[in-house]
């Protein structure tokens, strides 16, 4: 298990670390072909845009992985030890549901851009598998912090 | 009214129950509409919001800005830059403070994070004061000012995200940056004299520098001149957009940390995946912020403040002093990107109905959520220089930084009754 999660962990590093220097590439080909050889990459908007969505949610998932999402622990800093596994148990138990629920509306919305075959102007891309994938790491974000949230109760049982 | 307001409240509830602030407004965002409307109008409210964060062509100078300035950071620029301005000004009084200050703007040129300036900063610049005597104070004081000018020195990751936000020219934006960037190195340095006045022991002059020594100095800092030069020359001489500078600064920045052999491959690619990860986290909180903003809109809040300007007969000075405390205040719980996408869309159409310059009114946002960095009890970046220096109380470094917020204060009061020097730039730039 352990293994899996440290693989899967390793493909989405890399994958977002393609996504951003592919997207850096793309920018400055396409202002270089502008001036240098008068021939912009094509559609270079679009792919931005569809780089940003691979940007953007594997970046949503490896910030929740570190636990690097901005929270405030001006009171929270007083609790006791329970008092603190109970508010740590809450705030991840509303942030795994408000990421699943984003991520079934953003699979609704993936359904109707599938249903209507929306595409982008330029290139044609399909717009349905992008958003499916956002809707996807929406799930997999929720999925992480409802783990983290389990982590909690075994570490708990452990300590008693 | 009422609802907007509670609405509020119960975020910032969950907000102090350590909830990501992302998700606690999208979640009173989701409960609100679905209150005022109706469930299905919520869910496609949010689904139509993340789907917009997703494609957003503007916001991808937001990672792209992030990768800058991480790989500036890897590229140990600021050793350089402090001592360039060590160089100028570190036979003063209080020389080496002021040097750090100068430093910081430097570094704030081609690093759009206050947190990533201080943080940077701190680890050149402590040592150095310490070494020749400085207090704690002063030296964790000029560093956690210093490091705020990371954010309204262009480029600027909140400045792109509230000319995305406001349809304002992202260009306009940074330009108008520039001269209030110079006025606050202007007050920070008044600031450190007037600590050095009151304690003198508090900050000894160090050695003067020929003028040999102070251009051979200069010239190590080619690259960031270089760096500012291709991405503001850019962007004003109509080369590329703001949009394309960024990824064309992001090469840059690539280019000269590899060529200064600070680039190893695990260096490069935690440089990768730490600007994702940032990025994933400003545009958790992005989405969270425009599910909250939909529902005070659908409130009768924007129009009711309105109508409150309009029937109490407030000066419309007064409502921006009033908005500028209500930042200040929220600066004690929130950080400065959730209170720009909070904000923004409460207060702009009021502002823009009380005929105020958008652009001025941006960099006044910039400049107050500036301030929260550095007031207690939770400025960010007080609490990034006490992870950094866990021996320095915090207290100590709170009382340090008191003149610099004065000098915030004083400035913020220079920017208001004198807008033209934020809006000077921008009408010949952008």
């Amino acid at each position: 298990m352990n293994r899996t999660v440290s693989i899967a962990e390793v493909v989405l590093k890399i994958a977002a670390g393609t996504f951003l220097v592919a997207l850096s590439v793309l920018t400055l080909l396409d202002v270089l072909g502008r001036y240098v050889f008068s021939m912009p990459v094509r559609g270079a908007v679009e792919l931005t845009e569809a780089l940003m969505v691979g940007i953007i949610f594997t970046g949503i998932v490896l910030a929740t992985q570190a636990r690097q999402h901005v929270t405030v622990d001006l009171l929270t800093m007083a609790l006791g030890p329970r008092g603190r596994r109970v508010q740590q148990g809450f705030s991840l138990l509303v942030a795994a549901s408000v990421s699943a629920l984003l991520g079934a509306v953003t699979w609704s919305q993936a359904m109707s851009a599938r249903e209507f075959g929306d595409k982008t102007t330029m290139l044609g891309i399909p717009m349905a598998p992008l958003m499916f994938f956002m809707s996807a790491f929406l799930f997999l974000n929720g999925f992480i912090h409802a783990a983290q949230l389990l982590g909690l109760f075994a570490r708990r049982s452990e300590s008693e | 009214m009422t609802e907007a307001l509670i609405g509020f409240g119960a975020m910032l509830v969950l907000i102090f129950l350590q909830v990501p602030i992302a998700y606690a407004m999208a979640l009173i965002g989701l409960l609100g509409t679905a209150w005022l409307r109706s469930w299905p109008a919520a869910y496609s409210m949010a689904g139509g919001v993340v789907h917009e964060s997703g494609f957003q062509y503007l916001l991808s100078v937001v990672p792209l800005f992030v990768l800058m300035g991480n790989l500036v950071t890897q590229a140990k620029l600021s050793r350089q830059l402090y001592a360039a301005a060590y160089a100028f000004l570190g036979h003063r009084k209080g020389g080496l403070a002021m040097s750090t200050i100068v430093a910081c703007g430097g570094f704030g040129a081609v690093c759009g994070s206050s947190l990533a300036t201080a943080a940077t900063m701190c680890k050149v610049a402590y040592p150095e004061m310490r070494k020749l005597g400085y207090s704690e104070g002063l030296a964790t004081g000029s560093i956690a000012a210093g490091g705020t000018l990371g954010i309204l020195i262009p480029p600027s990751v909140v400045m792109v995200v509230y000319a995305v936000l406001t349809e304002q020219s992202i260009g306009k934006m940074f330009a108008a940056g520039i001269l209030p960037g110079l006025v606050a190195i202007g007050f920070y340095m008044l600031a450190v004299r007037w600590t050095t006045w009151r304690q003198p022991d508090s900050g000894p002059p160090g050695v003067r520098m020929n003028w040999r020594q102070r251009l051979t100095a200069l010239k190590e800092v080619w690259g960031v001149i270089v760096l500012f030069g291709i991405v503001m020359g850019g962007i004003y001489g109509g080369i590329f957009t703001a949009t394309e500078a960024a990824g064309i600064g992001a090469c840059g920045a690539f280019l000269f940390a590899w060529v200064r052999g600070r680039l190893s491959w695990a260096i490069f690619s935690e440089v990768l995946v730490e600007s994702t990860r940032t990025t994933g986290m400003l545009f958790m909180v992005l989405i969270g912020a425009m599910i909250f903003a939909n529902f005070i809109n659908f409130t009768s809040m924007p129009a009711g403040l309105q109508d409150a300007v309009r029937q109490f007969n407030i000066h419309p000075t007064m409502v921006i002093v009033a908005i500028c405390a209500i930042y200040v205040a929220l600066g004690c719980v929130l950080e400065s990107m959730s209170m720009v996408l909070l904000t923004v869309p409460v207060f702009f159409p009021l502002v823009r109905t009380l005929g105020f310059d958008p652009i001025w009114f941006g960099i006044i946002v910039v400049v107050v959520t500036e301030i929260s960095f550095i007031t207690p009890p939770v400025g960010l970046n007080v609490m990034v220089l006490r992870s950094l220096q866990p021996e320095v109380s915090i207290r100590t470094m709170f009382a340090g930084v008191f003149p610099f917020v004065v000098a915030d204060l004083f400035r913020l009061a220079v920017l208001i009754a004198f807008p033209s020097i934020t809006l000077l730039l921008p009408r010949y730039l952008g």
